[in-house]
């Protein structure tokens, strides 16, 4: 572990990063407010409208929905890409040698492909009579055809299924690296403890891997609660039928640049972000070691207890 | 695993390889599943459009490049600048976030100042908030700044990233202090002991911006306001304004542009990704 110097640091270095912040956050945060606070009015002047946007809001079902479905759908990401990751890695490690890289590639090309592209293919794959999955292998079997996209019981499901096609090769990659950093002799020690394989994962590898994984679950929410190309390529740019699938990113862009009314779009920012922010700190903070600091100057390892490792992932304070 | 009775050896031989099988066959069978949508893709491009929208037979009666001909020309979007409009905001965005975090994270990591911890917190905070939920205030506030339809619009929101900060913060965090010591008696200013650190971290380095290259490429909801010339456009708006002409949509020719949008993130990761392993296995080292 390295000491932090008292000399004088080299503040130039924090200028540009903090110019952008101020120029690019803390201006449009203000402004955000400001907006918020105003009529609902492209440009011309408009109005100080107090809090009559939120309250406003409070009062707007479609918003409570949206809301419901936005915190639903990250919930559903989040519960069902990271469990198939830490699978899909503990398999990888098996596979016979000269198949990873291969296999490693396909799972992994969905992630580097813009979602705008996979929406497109996942609706080849998926869409109505003319998708794939109907025609093949439905219908040869007189099965009715599925309605992915426009039944409302499936929507979200859709929705979390491209997020998983999307998303799994990282995570993958990402839990692949930190099961290769479980020193081997903790799971020996377990081992001759007579811990079962269920025991060895649940208090050696997860603990170990604890700030990775919030590093990554944090990364996952922040994107899949951004991520506005699936829903909007998907439905169309409406919530789908009985708005299933609408999402505040997409209902707050609905509202702002197809209805115009920026005050409430931003009265909806300020409403969610607090949910948001709340759940990555707590995702974060989640990563730190739970035995505190003491343990963590042990930095060679000799007698640390496997639950101190690997103290960096998920740090919120430096 | 087998009822038949086999020979000792060979339900040894068994026992002993099963597992690798069982997992390299359930992989590969999700690999294909993964995967078999971008072959699809890749052959569509190259069939006619009344064709594509069977997968099978999956290879083209013959490769017939006149989809690629025709987007390359610009006949339907001026797809080769628009997709140098992407390269260029997303390598830019790459290199300042990078740049950015990694300066701001190595003082964070290094030095001990007041308000050190408050600072942090405050960025950290602050940036942590995605900019696309900023959308909004953003594009006005782009319109006051008369930046609305440059790349900038674009760039400069995604110019520094609170996971990039927690993630430099970190690595610093890791970095034993020797090295830059030895500069400093040496007699090595601050900002030049910074710039020998660099080397010792590539890895991280590399994939901190691999990662950043690949959501940059992919960003939708950005550019989608900001910017609305044609002329202007990233490479997946584009894409999408052929996907939604009122007209008929020209399936093949939107095949082969998806197609070459793998292209950049895909060549960077087979270049980068052994750093980007040992990055990640640094990270969770013991």
């Amino acid at each position: 572990m390295s000491t932090r110097s008292h000399r004088r640091p080299p503040f130039l270095l924090l200028a540009p990063f903090f110019a952008v912040l101020a120029l690019f956050w803390l201006v449009p945060l203000a402004r955000g407010v400001l907006i918020s606070l105003q009529t609902d009015t492209l440009f011309g002047d408009a109005a100080f409208a107090g809090l009559a946007n939120y309250r406003a809001l409070a009062a707007d079902a479609r918003f409570a929905h949206a809301l419901r479905n936005t915190v639903l759908y990250c919930a559903m990401v989040l519960a069902a890409v990271l469990p198939v990751s830490l699978a899909l890695a503990h398999l990888l490690r098996r596979v016979w040698p000269g198949f990873r890289g291969p296999l490693q590639f396909c799972l992994l090309l969905p992630g580097l492909t813009p979602p705008l592209v996979l929406a497109l293919l996942y609706l080849m794959v998926f869409h109505g009579p003319q998708g794939l999955l109907n025609k093949i292998f439905l219908q040869p079997f007189g099965l009715p055809n599925l309605d992915w996209i426009g039944d409302p019981r499936l929507i979200k499901f859709s929705l979390v299924l491209l997020m998983l096609w999307r998303w799994t090769g990282f995570m993958t990659l990402i839990f692949l690296s930190g099961l290769e950093g479980v020193p081997r002799a903790y799971h020996d020690a377990a081992r001759i403890e007579g811990a079962s394989a269920w025991q060895r994962l649940r208090l050696v590898t997860l603990p170990v891997m604890r700030p990775v994984t919030a590093f990554a679950a944090a990364f996952l929410l922040i994107d899949t609660f951004v991520l506005f190309e699936g829903a909007y390529v998907l439905l169309g740019g409406s919530g789908g039928t009985q708005d299933a699938g609408l999402l505040l990113v997409s209902y707050g862009y609905f509202t702002a640049f197809t209805l115009g009314n920026f005050g409430s779009a931003a009265a909806m920012s300020f409403t969610a972000l607090p949910l948001l922010l709340v759940a990555l700190f707590a995702l974060l903070a989640s990563g730190r070691p739970r035995s505190g600091r003491d343990t963590r100057k042990d930095r060679d390892g000799t007698g640390a207890a496997p639950v101190s490792t690997g103290t960096t992932g998920g740090e919120v304070r430096p | 695993m087998s009822t038949a009775r086999p020979s000792l050896t060979l339900r040894a031989r068994l026992r002993r390889h099963a597992p690798a099988a069982l997992a390299t066959i359930v992989l590969a069978a999700l690999a294909l599943a993964f995967a078999f949508p971008f072959v699809w893709m890749f052959t569509a491009g190259f069939k006619p459009d009344a064709a594509i929208f069977n997968p099978f037979p999956l290879l083209p009666e013959r490769f017939d490049p006149r989809h690629y001909v025709s987007l390359l020309s610009g006949e339907w979007i001026p797809y080769p600048r628009q997709f140098l409009n992407s390269l260029f905001i997303a390598g830019s965005q790459t290199v300042l976030a990078t740049a950015f975090s990694c300066a701001a994270g190595y003082v964070f990591a290094k030095f001990d100042f007041r308000f050190r911890r408050t600072l942090f917190v405050l960025a950290v905070l602050t940036v942590l908030i995605p900019r696309q939920v900023m959308v909004l205030p953003l594009f006005t506030w782009m319109n006051d700044l008369g930046l609305l339809d440059t790349p900038w619009a674009v760039i400069f929101p995604g110019a520094a990233t609170g996971i990039g900060l927690l993630w430099f913060t970190a690595v610093y965090h890791r970095l034993p202090d020797a090295l830059p010591d030895m500069a400093r008696s040496e007699g090595a200013g601050e900002y030049r002991v910074f710039l020998i650190t660099l080397p010792l971290i590539k890895p991280a380095l590399i994939a901190f911006a691999l990662i950043q290259f690949t959501l940059a490429w992919q960003e939708h909801l950005i550019p989608l306001v900001m910017l609305f010339s044609t002329e202007q456009l990233t490479v997946n708006i584009g894409l999408a304004s052929l996907n939604a002409g009122s007209l008929r949509v020209p399936y093949g020719l939107l095949m082969a542009g998806c197609t070459l949008t793998l292209l950049p993130t895909a060549l960077l990761f087979a270049l980068a990704y052994r750093h980007f392993r040992t990055a990640l296995g640094q990270l969770t080292e013991t």
